[in-house]
């Protein structure tokens, strides 16, 4: 029984974590943390609703303080900042996840799917059909606009950072910000168009 | 102007839904953008949109204040839950181990009987019969709720009195 009760884990050091993160969550200066991470949200989702996004930034603060949510482990993220952030991603992502499961515009009425599509699961089919209409769409709009186009291609390699895309196009690396740029706001225009995301005012990131 | 070079950092992604990485790279710029932004520079970015940065401050610092206070009346629930976890961490595997022999079992049964957690439950078992009659795997069975009760009755386990 000794060694038994010797490999327990310690429910008390779980304790003592938990009490720790409350008293560094209550020294936090929360006026410009929650308003950094408003603008946060702001700009993730291309500057469309401050209230809405407000309502993002409360939701994450809300988690960091719940003891049922996965807790801020200041080890891993010593600024709170950078965990709330993950958490605003998250919520932004399943908004987002969650709008673009109900695209179902995205087929045609006309349109009926083969054998393999129709072996796949719903999820994977749609967003796989969503891909090569948002590609194709692109692909069109920035027909004159090669950098764009470039920058499209590239993430749809995985080559993600503006870093690696700058030395993927042999471009300046600002040339390559304002491409990113345009090429966000042409994809919320494309989902929108697709109701891929949303089809209101928030939610883009 | 030359590019800036590599990040060696950085480790090439799979590729995924396009949308998806569009999705996170723009996320990915947000955060860029605002980390580098001072305080004054976000509350000059949220008037020039049309907020009121002191008063988006307040709000958060109200909520903070009063998530805190419902935080600290509910830490209970936190001990709890890790003493839950806790004993269903130590009672995962139990039973798992390599099959012991009959002398083992007595052994380690003689053993638990004078702890007094588990006297009555041994007792219990041996009713009728007695421990001669117990096959091998009957012993094994009653060790095995030994050994979770032991988990349970730990230092670390659930608290019973509450």
């Amino acid at each position: 029984m000794a060694d038994l009760e010797a490999r327990a884990p310690s429910s008390a050091a779980a304790a003592v974590a938990a009490a720790r993160t409350t008293a560094l969550l209550a020294a936090l200066d929360w006026a410009p943390l929650f308003h950094r991470l408003t603008r946060y949200a702001f700009v993730a989702t291309r500057r469309r609703d401050l209230a809405r996004v407000e309502d993002l930034a409360a939701e994450a603060i809300a988690q960091v303080y719940d003891h049922a949510y996965q807790a801020w482990d200041p080890d891993v993220h010593p600024d709170i900042f950078d965990h709330l952030v993950n958490v605003v991603r998250g919520l932004i992502s399943n908004q987002r996840r969650s709008r673009g499961r109900h695209a179902e515009i995205l087929r045609a009425p006309d349109e009926v799917p083969d054998a393999a599509s129709l072996a796949e699961a719903p999820d994977a089919v749609l967003a796989r059909e969503l891909d090569a209409r948002v590609r194709t769409r692109l692909d069109a709009q920035f027909a004159l606009d090669p950098l764009a186009l470039r920058i499209v291609a590239l993430l749809a390699e995985g080559v993600s950072t503006p870093r690696e895309q700058a030395a993927a196009a042999q471009a300046p690396i600002e040339d390559i910000r304002n491409a990113r740029k345009r090429v966000f706001r042409a994809t919320h225009d494309v989902a929108r168009e697709l109701g891929a995301w949303e089809a209101g005012a928030t939610h883009a990131a | 102007m030359p590019p800036d070079p590599p990040d060696p950092k950085s480790k090439p992604r799979s590729a995924g839904s396009l949308l998806d990485a569009i999705a996170r790279a723009e996320m990915d710029d947000a955060y860029d953008e605002v980390r580098a932004q001072t305080d004054a520079e976000i509350a000059q970015a949220t008037i020039a949109d049309g907020g009121d940065p002191a008063a988006i401050g307040a709000r958060g610092a109200a909520l903070a204040s009063a998530l805190l206070a419902r935080r600290q009346r509910l830490a209970w629930q936190s001990d709890r839950r890790a003493e839950l976890d806790a004993a269903r961490d130590r009672i995962r595997g139990i039973g798992g181990g390599p099959k012991l022999p009959r002398a083992e079992l007595i052994a380690r049964i003689a053993a638990a009987r004078n702890d007094a957690r588990f006297g009555a439950v041994i007792t219990a078992a041996f009713r009728k019969g007695g421990a001669d009659a117990a096959t091998d795997d009957e012993f094994a069975e009653l060790l095995v709720e030994i050994e979770m009760l032991a988990a349970l009755k730990s230092p670390e386990g659930p608290k019973n009195d509450e």
